[in-house]
């Protein structure tokens, strides 16, 4: 049992460098800003004047919900919408900065809840990665409240956080990997190379329909896009194990980070690509925050 | 951390990781069993573990809405739909929250709001006596037919029809 229990504190509480940490929540943060603010020119499909009432969704919704942004329309809806930009500004600066992530994963909650039909894979991502940096004090460093705590104490306000944040976040980039690609490798255009040619085809998702057409539409366009087919379901299904092995963890991030780099500039998915781009982060070693060189004139 | 603050965190861990596992074991007795403690909480925070991105397949037909509304004389107008008109473009930039809205409004499970939907179209087109709304899809002509220069089909369903009452 004792074995067992410090196993549990290893995984979950064993000390990082909190400025790695720090990055993450910046980074999310500004992520966040962004969808955020991409959010108003979309209000008015969470009005209540709108074609989704909050009734609409309290009668097909089987589940407790609550959103802030329930009965409102026009200026109000407008108005609390802005009122949700405080957490996200004090999250990013670090202000009470345990508080104001619960009170972004609160807004966030409220935004699912008042239009789940207007939300992608993205935001899911988003959303699990602030419920993520709530379970470890994300500002310990880089933060307004460690320099407030530096300058009472004449110290550093806390080197080391947990590492449960990056556990949480590393765990659930695995789990999307791991069963998008158990699900793709039962389908029958992943296995025979056609899948990404239908992805890049439809209509609803491209982002350059003209341009791609060449490509979709010739021999040599479409043997590239065969082998990116494959590729990405292999890496895929073997990302947990190459994420963990450490000599091959790099090549699974860049990888990774190449085929999402390719999505987000041929495919319209929302921020799905930024989202889970940022999850890799958590995989770095702790001490890259330290190491580069904006971090160090940031902490000098 | 202190000793409190790594049990509360521990617990909270355990009934986070175990509403995970539920949502991904959906369909399993195990998971049906998980779930019925951990569903309220997987769908508070919506922290369900769907991730079929595009599989088992990617569609292989394009789906978009169409709106249509029969006026007093009528006359059938096309009428604009929440996306706007699918017209030609060089490049998307902004991700159109519009087109999943209707996306999700096309698929059975959301018969209660499509019919939500067609009371607002009335509100909106308030000279209109019935709207139609329409699924329009085209199917991706396959690899080979795409080399042939091969053009897709097109098809259209009504998939609501709302009489305005005035």
């Amino acid at each position: 049992m004792s074995r067992l229990l410090a196993l549990w504190n290893r995984v979950w509480f064993s000390p990082v460098d909190a400025r790695s940490l720090g990055v993450m929540r910046i980074t999310l943060a500004l992520l966040l800003l962004l969808s955020h603010l991409a959010w108003i020119g979309d209000l008015h499909l969470l009005s209540d004047a709108g074609p989704v009432t909050t009734q609409t969704v309290i009668d097909s919704a089987n589940y407790a919900r609550w959103s802030y942004l329930d009965g409102l329309s026009g200026d109000a809806l407008l108005a609390a919408h802005l009122l949700g930009l405080l957490p996200l500004l004090g999250m990013l600066v670090g202000w009470q900065s345990r508080l104001m992530t619960v009170l972004v994963l609160i807004g966030q909650i409220a935004l699912h809840h008042r239009a789940p039909w207007l939300q992608h894979g993205g935001d899911r991502v988003l959303r699990i990665s602030v419920l993520a940096l709530c379970f470890a004090p994300s500002g310990a460093a880089f933060s307004l409240d460690a320099w407030l705590a530096r300058r009472r104490r004449g110290t550093d306000a806390c080197a080391l956080v947990p590492v449960t944040a990056h556990r949480l976040v590393q765990i659930q980039l695995m789990i999307i990997y791991l069963f998008t690609g158990l699900a793709k490798a039962s389908g029958g255009t992943w296995v025979n190379g056609n899948a990404l040619y239908y992805a890049l085809s439809s209509r609803t998702f491209q982002r350059f329909p003209t341009l791609l057409e060449p490509v979709l539409s010739s021999l040599p366009g479409q043997l590239i896009l065969t082998g990116a087919t494959w590729l990405t379901l292999v890496w895929e299904l073997g990302f947990v194990v190459m994420v963990l092995w450490a000599p091959t963890r790099r090549w699974a991030l860049i990888i990774g980070l190449a085929i999402h780099a390719g999505i987000a500039a041929t495919m319209m998915v929302g921020s799905f690509s930024f989202a889970t781009a940022w999850c890799y982060l958590a995989f770095l070693p702790c001490a890259w925050a330290s190491r580069s060189r904006l971090t160090a004139r940031w902490t000098r | 951390m202190s000793p409190l603050g790594r049990a509360l965190t521990s617990v909270l861990l355990l009934l986070h990781l175990t509403a995970v596992v539920g949502s991904l074991a959906i369909g399993t007795p195990p998971g049906d069993l998980i779930r019925t403690g951990s569903r309220g909480y997987e769908r508070l925070v919506g922290v369900y573990q769907g991730w079929n991105m595009f599989a088992p397949n990617p569609p292989i037909v394009d789906r978009w809405m169409v709106v249509r509304g029969q006026d007093q004389s009528g006359d059938w107008v096309t009428l604009p739909s929440l996306m706007g008109a699918r017209e030609a473009v060089f490049v998307e930039w902004r991700y159109q929250r519009a087109g999943k809205l209707e996306r999700n409004l096309m698929t059975k499970s959301r018969r209660r709001a499509l019919r939500a939907y067609g009371h607002w179209l009335c509100e909106v087109h308030d000279a209109m006596v019935t709207v139609n709304v329409e699924r329009h899809s085209q199917r991706t002509p396959a690899p080979a037919e795409a080399r042939a220069g091969a053009t897709a089909t097109m098809e259209s369903t009504t998939i609501r029809t709302q009489r305005c009452k005035r």
